[in-house]
């Protein structure tokens, strides 16, 4: 069974061309954004670490070495299974500050731009034999299936369209905020195709060389050796170092790196992929054992590496092989692709960028974008290079088991970012260096060109490095070796700060940021002129407008606590673009920030809360109850009455309550973080005169929208550490007091009208005896004289003295009004309408109108009938008088559950608006003067009180033709059983005149 | 990053006593596939785990 030439090209290509129309379809939004999005596709994606060392290699080392090929898949699983507690936090970091690749990561943490490029070249030197051994398994199992093609000359055609691809797909965005949707679904769609591939493989050898999984069993019975040599590598050693070298792997991998973190379209998705991942690898390790036994059956001894193609040509199948050789071209294409974008990214970001000028380019983004992809073809290249050096010497296991060794330098690393915020770069970079050494002398250089060294260490080693059996051992060695150097050397240096506060940044169980840390900026519009010299105007401007979109400010925000956050969003921006190191420097070149030293009062409080927050889902045990407590004082000071305000020592606002808001109408949002004389005004005038002043409470009056209110203050230094003898800041309480002052004119006034009520009262009870004595006197001149003119001024005394002594008796009736006991006997309403009536009636001196009493004669009400009928003379005069002659006035009542209301309703002219308000203040009237008093409304309204009633006016009843309704309800009163019998006879024998 | 010093120790402790785990299939004979049926448990107490609780700070 051979292939043509032609036939395997056609394969290869036709593969890969689907493998563009997904990435494709995707790009061109043809597959919808649920699926792109979906879980399942991350999980898929992250399949990528299947590279051909699981289609081809592992059947080999199963085959070598036992069920040490499990450490392969149990390896990354185990990572995986750990990953909400051991890989999200590398995601939230990640995501947080746009850091693409584990050199990003690493040199954001370290904050040095050496660890940046130390870590580029070391993953480089490590991943080459990785992408190698993808290229050797594709140029192999083509030679397999068609000995007479140069692997060369295919492995080149293989490597060509990897590249374009990668540059069509993987690097379309510059920055990693912007996702390679199509490279994610095509990667997933590859992990796809080689389980599907490997998986049927599998499946069809079952059958077909053992009839079912029974007869494997009877086969593996008959064949006990087949287990025994599968049990026996295991006790020989390796197992640990391999399980730690692809635990590893899934940080310290470049496309594994990529795929979980960098090209993340779904942060969430790493839950499903701690089990996802673990059982996509579950099915991948199957179908292994099976053509390891199926290979022993046929006995096919020779190059086992490449069972997965052989067995299937042993058995003739021309589509099992096509299967075969598809799932490796598919895992090998893969890992080249996205170990190539990763390692690109940091050839940029740590070696290219540092070193190259990039200063004021006008099209930065396309320099960025071009200098990536001439790094995509040549990385691919270099790795063509190496492949061809190698000349096929190595199996794939050697050169996989090269590279997942060096990229477990990294763990110490990691560990100082997750776990230690002692590490420092000092020790970071000596244990690599340490680690690295020990790998290139005792793995790398003897691999490649076959040097063996003895290393003798007193008890520890005396040995020939490396042999098949001792691999391990270097491995294990140069991990020790790099973390006792790691620790030793970090606790031995000191760490700068930058780095300490990158530590803390990373180290979240630490919230603590010791110093506030201000910037020598005034407003977000200055950033723009402050990066034009490092990025180029047009640059820094779209960036800085990018940013303030991020946060959802504007380019006039001035908030130093918002500037500081802009600040931040820059540098984790540009990290994206030009990667960690880079983007600090231009920062710290550009806009730097000012730490003031042992200054405990500067805490940065919206730091360590919005920490907190973020945070706090976490905190368990202490830290969890103590959360809960600041949470409880804040929300206590939150939804405190009254307006609390925090400043800190320099006049920050550190905290504005909802009533502060409330009062001055200035939101928590415009001012938290500004300084105080921010506020707008009155309000900076406010606070700014009295934080100055040394009074600690104060009054004052500001107007606002054209009202005066009148605010109380109050401050408090707030006091901190043992003692409170560090001044912090103050706390300034305010109060809106308006209402109260109302209060207490309204009071004021009252007391005032009080006064001259009895003023009025004395000086009415003195005018009494000579007004008295006065009338005596006119009558008697009347009857003493008769002359016609003195008669005539006797007459015109005797009025004025009926006037005097009218004014008089009203005005002693409303000094005497809640000063004397309300009888309160049952008073029926139509009876004192009546006698009012009646009584006015009586007047013919003024206009006439027609008075009609509609009250209902049953509506009884509890009161004094005297004063309830002055009541109604007072309200039936100023109805008379306000009408012209010929006009109604009505007197209606209704009979409610415990009230009687009563309606005096006028068509006169109605009651001014303004008159309306004061209406019952003593002494206002609409009438004209010496013809009112102006207590009458007053009466009624102080006797309608003393009946526990109340008083209604509605007027003008109709805009056209005023009229006034006066309502007037009173607690009704109920008679009972005995009462009403008593009423009943006394009716019988004196009839009501008017039934 | 809140991480939990108890599941760092087990997770130290399990990678260093996991050659007894080795023993223990090697002793199985025949049964070969009694990894296998470890890793599937192994599979389903995560998938258990992480349905009942969602990644928190996303």
């Amino acid at each position: 069974m051979a292939f043509s030439v032609a036939q395997l090209f056609g394969i290869g290509v036709g593969y890969l061309l689907l493998f563009f129309l997904v990435a494709y379809l995707t790009e061109h939004g043809f597959v919808p954004a649920r699926l792109v999005r979906h879980p399942i596709t991350y999980v898929l994606s992250l399949g990528v670490f299947a590279s051909a060392w699981a289609i081809f290699g592992a059947v080999g080392f199963a085959h070598d070495f036992g069920y040490n090929f499990l450490a392969y898949y149990l390896g990354i699983s185990g990572a995986f299974m750990l990953a909400p507690i051991l890989l999200a936090p590398i995601l939230r970091l990640t995501q947080t500050y746009q850091l693409g690749s584990l050199a990003d990561l690493l040199s954001f943490r370290y904050r040095s731009p050496v660890v940046g490029a130390v870590v580029t070249i070391a993953m480089l030197l490590g991943i080459l034999p990785l992408i190698a051994l993808q290229i050797q398994a594709v140029a192999d199992a083509v030679h397999i299936l068609n000995e007479e093609t140069s692997q060369e000359i295919l492995a080149f055609v293989f490597v060509v369209l990897i590249i374009m691809f990668a540059i069509l797909f993987g690097a379309r965005h510059i920055s990693t905020r912007e996702k390679h949707e199509g490279l994610v679904v095509a990667i997933a769609f590859e992990s796809l195709v080689k389980l599907i591939g490997f998986f049927l493989v599998g499946g069809v050898i079952l059958f077909e060389v053992f009839d079912g999984p029974g007869g494997l069993n009877t086969w593996l019975a008959e064949h006990p050796e087949q287990l025994v040599s599968l049990y026996q590598p295991l006790e020989e050693g390796p197992w640990r170092a391999l399980v730690a070298a692809f635990f590893v792997a899934s940080v310290g991998m470049p496309h594994m790196f990529h795929m979980a973190f960098t090209e993340n379209l779904n942060p969430r998705a790493i839950m499903s992929a701690s089990w996802g991942l673990p059982l996509y690898m579950f099915f991948m390790a199957i179908p292994v054992l099976i053509i390891v036994w199926a290979a022993a059956k046929l006995n096919i001894f020779s190059n086992p590496e490449y069972f997965t193609l052989l067995v299937p040509e042993a058995l003739n199948s021309k589509w099992l092989a096509i299967l075969g050789f598809a799932a490796g071209l598919s895992a090998a294409s893969g890992v080249i692709i996205v170990c190539t974008l990763s390692l690109s990214a940091m050839f940029l970001n740590h070696i290219i960028l540092p070193m190259a000028p990039f200063y004021r380019r006008s099209n930065l983004y396309s320099w960025l974008l071009w200098t990536r992809r001439i790094l995509i073809a040549a990385i691919v290249l270099v790795s063509y290079g190496f492949y061809v050096i190698m000349q096929n010497k190595h199996t794939l296991s050697e050169l996989g088991f090269l590279a997942f060794v060096a990229t477990m330098q990294f763990v110490p690393g990691l560990f100082g970012v997750l776990l230690w915020p002692k590490a420092n770069k000092d020790g970071f970079l000596a244990g690599l260096a340490a680690g690295l050494s020990v790998w290139l002398f005792g793995l790398l250089l003897p691999v490649l060109l076959g040097i063996q060294f003895h290393i003798s260490a007193p008890l520890l080693f005396d040995d020939l490095f490396p042999t098949p059996n001792n691999s391990y051992m270097v491995a294990t060695f140069a991990i020790f070796i790099n973390s006792t150097i790691f620790g030793i050397v970090s606790m031995l240096t000191e760490s700068s700060p930058a780095e300490m506060q990158a530590a803390e940044t990373c180290n979240v169980d630490n919230l603590r940021r010791p110093q506030r840390w201000e910037l020598s900026i005034g407003s977000a519009r200055e950033f723009v002129g402050r990066l034009a010299k490092p990025l180029g105007a047009s640059t820094a401007r779209r960036e800085v407008e990018l940013a303030l979109n991020d946060l959802a400010m504007s380019l006039d925000e001035t908030r130093p606590y918002a500037l500081r956050r802009l600040r931040d969003q820059l540098e984790s921006n540009l990290s994206g673009l030009l990667g960690p190191s880079v983007a600090h420097e231009v920062m710290n070149g550009s806009i730097p920030y000012v730490i003031k030293s042992n200054d405990t009062s500067s805490q940065d409080i919206h730091f360590i809360e919005s920490r907190l927050e973020e945070y706090h889902d976490k905190l368990t045990g202490l830290a969890g109850e103590l959360d809960s407590l600041r949470r409880f004082h804040r929300q206590t000071l939150q939804d405190l009455p009254v307006g609390v305000c925090s400043l800190g020592s320099d006049g920050e606002v550190l905290g504005w309550n909802s009533a502060l808001e409330a009062i001055t109408r200035v939101s928590p949002d415009q001012i938290l973080g500004s300084q105080i004389n921010h506020l707008p005004e009155p309000w900076n005038g406010v606070f700014s005169q009295f934080i100055d002043n040394e009074s600690r409470t104060q009054q004052v009056e500001v107007e606002l929208d054209g009202v005066h209110r009148w605010i109380s203050l109050h401050k408090a230094a707030i006091g901190l550490g043992k003692m409170n003898q560090i001044n912090s800041g103050q706390v300034v309480v305010v109060e809106d007091t308006t209402e109260v002052k109302m209060l207490e004119h309204h009071v004021a006034h009252n007391e005032r009208l009080a006064s001259v009520g009895r003023l009025a009262a004395g000086v009415a009870h003195e005018i009494g005896n000579p007004i008295t004595g006065i009338a005596c006197l006119a009558q008697n001149l009347r009857y003493d004289s008769r002359e016609p003119a003195i008669l005539e001024s006797a007459d015109q005394i005797l009025d004025q003295t009926k006037r005097i002594s009218r004014i008089v008796q009203s005005l002693v009736s409303f000094s005497h009004s809640g000063t004397t006991e309300v009888a309160m006997e049952p008073v029926y309403v139509y009876e004192c309408a009546q006698e009012a009536i009646d009584l006015l009636s009586l007047n013919k001196e003024v206009a006439q109108v027609i008075f009609t009493n509609a009250a209902d004669p049953n509506h009884c009400v509890k009161g004094d009938q005297q004063r309830l009928t002055q009541v109604f003379i007072n309200l039936l005069s100023n109805a008379r008088d306000a009408m012209v002659e010929g006009g109604e006035v009505k007197v209606i009542s209704h009979a409610h559950e415990h009230t009687i209301v009563i309606d005096v309703e006028d068509n006169g002219s109605g009651i001014p608006a303004e008159v309306l308000k004061r209406i019952y203040e003593p002494f206002v009237t609409t009438k004209d003067p010496g013809k009112g008093t102006g207590l009458g409304m007053s009466l009624v309204y102080s006797i309608i009180e003393e009946h526990y009633g109340q008083i209604v006016i509605q007027s003008p009843l109709d805009s056209e033709n005023g009229g006034t309704r006066v309502t007037i309800t009173l607690p009704r009163y109920t008679l009972s059983a005995e009462e009403h019998s008593e009423v009943d006879h006394e009716e019988q024998h004196e009839p009501h005149p008017d039934r | 990053m809140y991480i939990d010093r108890l599941v760092l120790i087990f997770i130290v402790g399990a990678y260093v006593l996991s050659p007894s785990l080795m023993q223990w299939w090697a002793e199985s004979g025949t049964a070969w596939w009694r990894p296998f049926i470890i890793w599937g448990l192994l599979i389903a107490v995560t998938f258990w785990i992480a349905r009942s609780r969602d990644l928190d700070g996303f």
